[in-house]
């Protein structure tokens, strides 16, 4: 929705006390090699969405020997301003203009924040939480519906799963969460069907660019259940989804697990029609995840009428430098991106850029 | 606390600050106010309190809260007999029909199916909620069970029970937008209810 003009944080990792402001377009962090330039992102990437690229465990994010931090950002959307606050410690509190929120699908959504970090890599040798945490992410930022329907079936599992563990099995009841299900997950079915199709054009588009030859990426989007190709509606996933379960009930209350559904779902990444898992090299691996997460970028700025943020983790390593020049085309229509390096050279590519400085937690503006 | 405080202040202080809303702060200028009453006035609060559950019992009917076997609402001739209206807890009757639109009994689940919480269906009044139906002559049955994951599945298994058992009108409170507020300012899963529960207006 909008970009940083400002943010503030206190005790947050190696920085004590840091406040910068920023500018559109491109904004370039400098520094050697554990200075907290990436840091600066997950900051950046917390305010978005709440969440670490790095660590689940948020405790990890306050400064050693503190109690908790606090981080703002003054955001600009739509020629307005507002501010975002969250302090985390033992309690996560967070602040709209100064007043305080109960909801975090109020918070998360402000910002919609694309990582390019070195965590994307799971996207390949990762299991399908990891793929399923992409799509969540994702669409949690594009679509609010998303993000509740999620939290919905999250929770419906849960019970499900503790109505299969209980003896005896109250058929009637799960038959209750079933329902439940079925509607929060054909939602969250069709909007992550629909997000891989429309991801496999860009892919096409893309691939010729930023591939040799004739190489070519694509995904699919595997249920985990028997489903018709011909399933469109969110009325149809709803019956497709209600049947499977019904289907599986003697396996569930055997394993006394719920066995199908978008949690077990996960796509499937082709490198030239082969598994990337099982078949890509190590370097199609690295090409293959960067690609799709500038295919996910452009569907998620396209999605949201160009007001998409990155964040690029020194991912310019992995480029040769005609790849290099292709990548940073695709940074032009973004509104606003965070870029760390350990490079000086890079700053040639970025002319226009905002570019600071960063040793040991200290970060100096130099050039605007 | 401060420590300077005698103990039977500190003691009453630490009891009232397990009440809901009530804080350390709170508390302890709660219990120096009351240092402040007339004895006679601390006696009776003090009745009043320790007499509380003795007085207070639940209807043998409905599961409100009552001083009898029967509560206010059950013993009300004037009131709709055909028609319940289904709550988990009886403070929320007090919500309901301080709206005045409803003039029906009630029916206290005593809960929420909520398997994580351990809360199952036959740990639920459902079944006096069947003995009733089957004994009077109930013409519809409002389920108005909170809008969460448990409660929705509270009200579908309701729904489920009832239908294949009686023939009954059985709806569901409408979920969404809260009246008087600003449309601008609801919140997106709100929003999303709101429109899948619209009504046509002509």
């Amino acid at each position: 929705m909008g970009l940083f003009n400002e943010i503030t944080a206190i005790h947050f990792r190696n920085f004590t006390k840091l406040n910068l402001t920023f500018s559109s377009g491109i904004n370039v962090f400098v520094g050697e090699n554990g200075q907290g330039k990436t840091n600066i992102l997950e900051l950046i990437y917390f305010i978005s969405i709440l969440r670490s690229f790095r660590s689940n465990n948020l405790k990890n994010l306050i400064q050693w020997q503190q109690n908790s931090f606090l981080l703002s950002g003054c955001v600009e959307c739509l020629n307005s301003k507002m501010k975002l606050s969250v302090q985390l410690g033992e309690t996560r509190s967070l602040y709209l203009n100064n007043t305080k929120i109960n909801r975090a699908s109020e918070f998360i959504g402000r910002i919609r924040c694309v990582p390019f970090v070195s965590e994307d890599i799971y996207l390949v040798y990762g299991s399908g939480s990891d793929r399923r945490k992409f799509l969540d992410i994702t669409l949690s930022q594009l679509y609010p519906d998303y993000l509740s329907a999620l939290q919905n079936y999250n929770k419906a599992v849960k019970s499900r799963n503790r109505l299969l563990k209980c003896e005896p099995v109250n058929f009637k009841a799960i038959g209750v969460f079933d329902s439940i299900l079925a509607t929060a997950g054909a939602l969250i079915t069709q909007y992550r069907y629909r997000f891989c199709n429309r991801l496999n054009e860009h892919l096409t588009d893309i691939s010729p660019i930023m591939l040799a030859g004739n190489d070519r990426i694509k995904i699919k989007y595997e249920f985990s259940y028997d489903i018709s190709e011909k399933v469109q509606t969110q009325e149809e996933f709803q019956r497709s989804y209600l049947n499977a379960l019904k289907k599986n009930i003697d396996k569930d209350s055997q394993y006394k697990l719920t066995s199908v559904g978008p949690h077990r779902d996960d796509f499937l990444i082709f490198f030239n029609e082969k598994s990337l898992n099982n078949f890509g090299s190590e370097g199609e691996c690295r090409i293959t995840v960067i690609i799709l997460k500038i295919a996910s970028g452009r569907l998620s700025n396209e999605t949201d009428n160009n007001n998409v943020i990155y964040i690029i983790d020194d991912v310019f390593g992995e480029l040769d430098e005609k790849r290099r020049e292709s990548f940073l085309t695709y940074l032009q229509d973004i509104k606003q991106v965070f870029i760390t390096t350990t490079d000086n050279k890079i700053l040639d590519c970025l002319p226009h850029s905002s570019v600071f400085n960063i040793s040991n937690g200290k970060v100096v503006k130099c050039k605007e | 606390m401060s420590n300077h405080y005698p103990i039977p202040i500190k003691e009453l202080s630490q009891s009232l600050s397990s009440l809901p809303g009530v804080g350390k702060r709170t508390s302890e200028r709660l219990t120096l106010a009351l240092l402040d009453w007339e004895s006679d006035d601390l006696r009776r609060l003090g009745e009043q309190i320790s007499t509380l559950k003795e007085k207070v019992t639940h209807c043998d009917i409905c599961g409100n809260l009552a001083e009898k076997e029967l509560c206010e609402v059950c013993l009300n001739p004037k009131r709709n007999n055909d028609v319940i209206c289904v709550v988990e807890y009886p403070q929320q009757i007090a919500a309901i029909d301080n709206c005045g639109r409803y003039n029906g009994l009630y029916h206290v689940l005593g809960g929420k199916i909520d398997p994580l919480s351990n809360i199952h269906a036959e740990n639920l009044r459902i079944n006096q909620l069947i003995d009733r139906i089957k004994e009077n002559n109930i013409r519809e049955i409002i389920l108005s069970t909170s809008p969460d994951v448990e409660g929705e599945a509270t009200a579908v298994y309701l729904a489920n029970e009832l239908k294949d058992q009686f023939q009954l009108n059985i709806s569901r409170i409408a979920l969404g937008i809260p009246v008087g507020s600003d449309l601008t300012y609801a919140d997106s899963a709100t929003m999303a209810m709101a429109l899948d529960s619209r009504r046509p207006l002509l």
